[in-house]
This record gives C-alpha cells, sequence and structure tokens, in this order.
C-alpha cells in the first residue's frame, strides 16, 4: 500500500468508528440510518481500492438513496460549555493554537519529500501528530479525541461526500461526451470571428464548463481544444503563453459560484455550521463576476 | 453533436433550483447523461466507483477533524477570539482581508496548508466573529450577520488559494496547460505563464479589499458596531 493509501485506510476508521457511535447513540432520532451511511462511507475510503468498481459503485448509490429520504441527521454529541471552554482558555492558553500549526508545518514539510502526493500525506500524518499532541498538551485521551472529531463529522453531515461524488459525475459526463457538446453550443452562440468574440467564446466555455462540472482543470483541455486553440489562438493568433493561464483563471471564476465545486463551498458552509448551505456561494458571486469581466479584458489587452 | 448528453446538466441545474437534495438529484443526473448516449448500466456503476475512490483525496481533510475538535474543547476558538481583541483597529472586514493575504502569499510561494479545517473554521472564524460585540445575542436575534460573517471568511480563504496558486511556478494548473499545450503541438513556459497570472490576482486581490471594505460598512450600519469607530 501506498502512504497515501495508509492515510485513506486511518480516514476510513475513523468514519467507521463515526458510523458506530451514530448506531450506538440512544437519543438519536435517525441513528441506523446515519450509521449505515457513514459505515459504508467508511468502507469505501479505508477499503476501496480492493473492492471492485461495481460494489463501490453500489455502495455509493446506497449514499445517495438514505440521503434522498434525509436521513442523514446530527446525532446527539453537543460541543462542551463555553464555561468550560474559557476555563480550559485560562488553563492552556495559546497551546492548542500551537497543537493546531503541526498540520500545516507537516503538509509543507512533507512537500520536500519525494513521494508521491506528499503533500496529502502530509496533511494526513501532520492530522495524526496534531492529534497525539493534542492529547499530550491537555491531558485529555483518546476517546475523547475521537467523540471530538465525530461531533464536527455529524455537523458536516452528507456534504463531506458531495466532492468525491461529484468527481464521479463529472466522470460520466466526460464519458458521455458533455464537454465537447458545450464547446460546439458556446462557439455556436457566440459571434467567434472577431478577437473580442473569440476572447469571451473561450472564457465563456472555461467558466461554464467550470460551473458544470465544478473544476477548472477538467475543463482546461476540452475547452483549449474545442475553443481556445481553434477559434482563438489559431485564427486569431494569441500568444498561447498568455492567453491560456488566463483562460485558467477565468475558469477558477466559474468554480467560485457553484455547488459542483463543493469542496470549496459546501463543505465549508457545512464547516461553520451556516444554515444557508449556499451562502459563500452568494458572497463569492459578487467578487466573481467583477473578476470575470476584468479577465476578458486582460486577455484583450496583454495576449495580442 | 449529441445534445441528448445534457439532459444530465438540464436535470441538475432544475433539480438544485426546485430544492431537491443535491446528493440524490446529482446521481439522477450522471445516470440519465450516461444512459441517454447509450452506457450500459453495469458500466455507469463501474464509472461511479471508480471516480468515487480516485476521488478520496478531497476527504483527506476528515482525518483533521478529531484533533480539530478535541482542541476547540479545550479553548481553541475562544484564545483566536481572545487574540484579536488586543488588535484596536480589528474589524470583521478587515481580519478576514489580513487572512486572504496570507493565504494569496502562501499559495504564490506554493505553500498547501490545509485551508478551511485547519485556518478557517478553528482560526480565522472566530477571529472575525471575535471583532464583533454581543455577538452571542446576535446570534438569537440577527443570525444573518453571523452567517454572513463567517462565509466572508471562508470566501477569502478560496480567493486567496484560486489567483494565488498560478503566480507559483510549478503550480499544478500551470503543468497541466504545458500538458495540453504541448499535446496540441505548443511550446509554453511555467515562468511566463506564472507572470501572466499576476494580473488576475492583483485584480482578485483588489476586489477582495473592496468586498471586505464594503462589507464592514454593511456590518456598521446593521449592528452599529463591528466597523471603523475613528
Amino acid at each position: 500500500m501506498s502512504a497515501l493509501e495508509w492515510i485513506y485506510l486511518a480516514i476510513g476508521l475513523f468514519i467507521i468508528y463515526a458510523a458506530y457511535a451514530n448506531f450506538m447513540d440512544k437519543e438519536h432520532s435517525r441513528g441506523p440510518s446515519s450509521g449505515l451511511f457513514w459505515l459504508a462511507l467508511g468502507i469505501t475510503l479505508a477499503f476501496g481500492q480492493f473492492i471492485p468498481d461495481v460494489i463501490n459503485g453500489l455502495l455509493v448509490v446506497l449514499l445517495a438513496v438514505i440521503c434522498a429520504f434525509n436521513a442523514v441527521q446530527r446525532g446527539s454529541a453537543k460541543e462542551v460549555s463555553l464555561d468550560y471552554r474559557q476555563k480550559e482558555l485560562k488553563r492552556l492558553g495559546s497551546r492548542p493554537l500551537l497543537a493546531v500549526l503541526l498540520i500545516p508545518v507537516f503538509a509543507f514539510g512533507f512537500t520536500l519529500i519525494d513521494i508521491p502526493q506528499a503533500p496529502l500525506v502530509g496533511l494526513g500524518v501532520g492530522a495524526i501528530v496534531a492529534g497525539i499532541a493534542a492529547i499530550l498538551l491537555t491531558n485529555d485521551n483518546f476517546g475523547s479525541l475521537m467523540s471530538e472529531g465525530r461531533r464536527i463529522n455529524d455537523s458536516v453531515g452528507w456534504a463531506m461526500i458531495l466532492p468525491p461524488f461529484l468527481g464521479a459525475l463529472g466522470a460520466i459526463f466526460n464519458a458521455a461526451g458533455v464537454g465537447p457538446v458545450i464547446a460546439d453550443l458556446v462557439s455556436r452562440v457566440l459571434p467567434v470571428d472577431n478577437i473580442l468574440g473569440a476572447i469571451v467564446a473561450y472564457a465563456v466555455g472555461m467558466a461554464l464548463f467550470t460551473i458544470i462540472m465544478g473544476n477548472a482543470f477538467a475543463a482546461f483541455a476540452v475547452i483549449t481544444t474545442g475553443i481556445g486553440i481553434p477559434l482563438v489562438i489559431v485564427a486569431q493568433g494569441a500568444n498561447p503563453n498568455i492567453i491560456a493561464p488566463m483562460a485558467m483563471t477565468a475558469g477558477y471564476c466559474g468554480t467560485l459560484v457553484t455547488i459542483m465545486a463543493a469542496n470549496f463551498n459546501i463543505v465549508p458552509s457545512a464547516l461553520l455550521e451556516l444554515k444557508d448551505k449556499y451562502r459563500v456561494i452568494k458572497e463569492q458571486i459578487q467578487v466573481a463576476i467583477p473578476l470575470f469581466l476584468i479577465h476578458i479584458a486582460l486577455m484583450y489587452f496583454f495576449a495580442f | 453533436m449529441d445534445y441528448i448528453s445534457l439532459i444530465g446538466v438540464v436535470i441538475v441545474v432544475l433539480g438544485l433550483a426546485v430544492g431537491f437534495h443535491p446528493v440524490p438529484t446529482v446521481l439522477i443526473a450522471g445516470l440519465a447523461s450516461g444512459l441517454v448516449v447509450g452506457l450500459p448500466i453495469i458500466e455507469l456503476l463501474e464509472i461511479i466507483g471508480n471516480a468515487f475512490v480516485a476521488n478520496r483525496t478531497m476527504l483527506v481533510f476528515v482525518l483533521t477533524l478529531p484533533a480539530i475538535g478535541m482542541l476547540e474543547k479545550h479553548g481553541l476558538k475562544e484564545y483566536a477570539g481572545e487574540l484579536i481583541l488586543r488588535i484596536q483597529a480589528a474589524t470583521a472586514g478587515r481580519v478576514t482581508f489580513v487572512y486572504f493575504l496570507f493565504r494569496w502569499a502562501a499559495s504564490i510561494l506554493g505553500l498547501r496548508l490545509g485551508g478551511h479545517p485547519v485556518f478557517v473554521r478553528p482560526i480565522v472564524s472566530p477571529m472575525a466573529e471575535g471583532t464583533i460585540e454581543d455577538r452571542e445575542e446576535l446570534e438569537t436575534k440577527d443570525p444573518y450577520v453571523m452567517e454572513r460573517v463567517k462565509a466572508m471568511t471562508a470566501a477569502s480563504e478560496n480567493y486567496g488559494n484560486f489567483f494565488g496558486q498560478n503566480i507559483f511556478v510549478a503550480a499544478a494548473g500551470l503543468i497541466l496547460i504545458q500538458g495540453v499545450m504541448e499535446g496540441a503541438g505548443y511550446e509554453v513556459e511555467l515562468a511566463t505563464m506564472a507572470l501572466y497570472s499576476l494580473p488576475a490576482g492583483i485584480a482578485c486581490l483588489i476586489l477582495a479589499f473592496i468586498q471586505f471594505n464594503i462589507f464592514d460598512g454593511w456590518l456598521k450600519r446593521r449592528i452599529g458596531k463591528g466597523g471603523d469607530d475613528s
């Protein structure tokens, strides 16, 4: 197993613990269905690489069916009282902050090591080290580490599976050939025989396909091959060194406004326990629209 | 061109617009798009299972939750909130902008630090919330205010991450561009592309500055506090 697969195993075991805690939670109105959800997720996370694709696919369908009945709910795990936390603040001061900072230190430190996916492995190792440091610094115990983790895990809830789930949707869209259709549609609708029209088609294509796929990287190859190269670089003579990176960040403007980029937009809303899961997107739209228009201007003035 | 494959896109847009649960909506959309172009159901299940497992990268953050949760139990958020009170000029918008600058600079240096679970939830959001007096009362009286404060901190992480990362010469995004362009027969330079990612980065910096300032003004009008008192 690769280093990252050991990290996945640890994540999966933590999620299976969360499943157990939900099953055992007597005050949880949706304990069994929530537990089943976390159990299915934990299995795909811990052991996904050993399981046939079709079984993983069925487990993913099971996750969606449980969600369809709104049957994933948070359990009875509550945050400790403000009084307790204030007391701990007086006792421990800055020490919890120092323990958190171990996570980015490891994430960065691992980038210096030559293993595949080093920053992700570093993030995972940092998380484990921070957990051990947290136990030592606070004189608390492992059980509390797990139950506090489960508390946040419950509050994130089903939103947690959206990022890999949307990755799966993207894979189907790719297999079904949605990308070339979008490229074709954009270049038919917009007047692409002048510089401005061609740039707008490229930028709109990037943003639009990113909004659909939730991922500008996936959009780049499709839209650059379908619109960028034939209509902007070949037909209008744009400098590829300049137009290509600007097209990429034009795509990022799309990332800011789409629920398909759940890891950036929806999971953070869940982590911050916002009532409106789309609140982050609603704030980001205010920057994304002017920033997208600026991209078109930048392409026009720099790339020719 | 197989326009019928867009059925999945239509289902996602309509489903979310009428408020269906996103997870089953997305599943139905994917199955619809795949089935109309003639992919067999078994193959679709294989694609879904394979892609889900391949995208576990996006769940590595989950392993930080136990440590974050336990440190929160022992006063981490309260410490962050207290720290910010020592700075007289701190407002929610300014805290958020300073974090943007930190995140943007880290991105430009190629650092990936853990984002929303590691910084925003336990540190930056409590700091921004800490600049607002009577926030406990506000949570019940006008919860929309605290929702916006928290959402702004999440947005600043994304702005800094997205529009800083390609200014770093070895950015994954630039390497991907190079691969695609080379495949099409065009030589592109990582350093030149990093340089031309800078104008968009600066534009984002200016827009973020404006947004967070407008937000401070809004906060001040809404609650009479949290803005600049001078």
